[in-house]
């Protein structure tokens, strides 16, 4: 799913492994995330939106 | 520790713990296995409390619940290519027709199991009185579980007792020709 992880994740000075902290999931899963290749969960789709400071309707392009 | 360590130190001992468990397995040292397997999980156990950093997340849980989907269905394959062989009269070895017979018996405990599991999520589990459930279900695994125990237990057969064969229950085979010791 196309979402804008990668691109708020650097507005807000972040590094793929803080993000991947904040949301409590591994590196390699923000890394599949911001690449498209992996669909979240809606939990851990709130957790990136809420690590993001946004919301899931605005974090994913549905 | 860090993860990346975490994950060497897993395939190192799983490593181990597999080649550990097959050789003193094939040389019927069943303690020294069980040794072997208690070491790597403890080894294993301790070194993930150590590990700060999220060692397993959703993505893993998925990739998991795939690769295991793969296996059985990799291990029901093979156990079909067994049956064809036995069908076909291939294999004549005594221990090779026994491993066979294990891995098809194997193959229908993992998939009923499986199967019982199914019916819990899907219909179960969600319930408040899902206890309830669960306790039936139990008792009804155990009243099959007794039933086969007692079909398959050779309730009816020569038990050795005293030097001498005696009878238990009615036995179809007659009294065994061996020496009774």
């Amino acid at each position: 799913m196309k979402n804008k992880i990668k691109e708020l994740r650097i507005k807000l000075n972040l590094t793929q492994e803080e993000l991947a902290q904040k949301a409590k999931v591994r590196r390699e899963t923000i890394v599949f995330l911001e690449q498209g290749k992996y669909n979240p969960s809606l939990q851990l789709a709130y957790d990136v939106a809420t690590a993001l400071k946004t919301s899931i309707d605005k974090l994913f392009i549905f | 520790m860090k993860l990346k360590n975490y994950q060497n130190l897993q395939n190192a001992i799983s490593l181990f713990a597999i080649v550990g468990l097959e050789y003193f397995l094939t040389i019927n040292s069943y303690l020294w296995a069980l040794a072997i397997l208690l070491i790597a999980v403890v080894i294993l156990f301790i070194a993930r409390k150590s590990v700060s950093e999220v060692v397993f997340d959703e993505r893993d849980n998925n990739i998991r619940a795939k690769s295991f989907l793969m296996a059985a269905y990799s291990f029901a394959f093979l156990s079909v290519v067994t049956i064809i062989l036995l069908m076909l009269g291939t294999v004549s070895e005594e221990n090779y027709k026994m491993i066979s017979l294990t891995l098809i018996v194997s193959l229908v405990v993992i998939f009923g199991v499986q199967r019982l599991y199914y019916i819990y999520y899907q219909k179960f589990a969600h319930l408040e009185k899902k206890g309830v459930y669960i306790a039936l279900g139990i008792i009804m695994l155990l009243i099959v579980l007794v039933g086969m125990l007692r079909f398959f237990s050779g309730e009816d057969d020569w038990v050795c007792q005293n030097g001498q064969w005696v009878k238990h229950g009615n036995p179809e085979i007659p009294i065994p020709i061996t020496e009774c010791k």
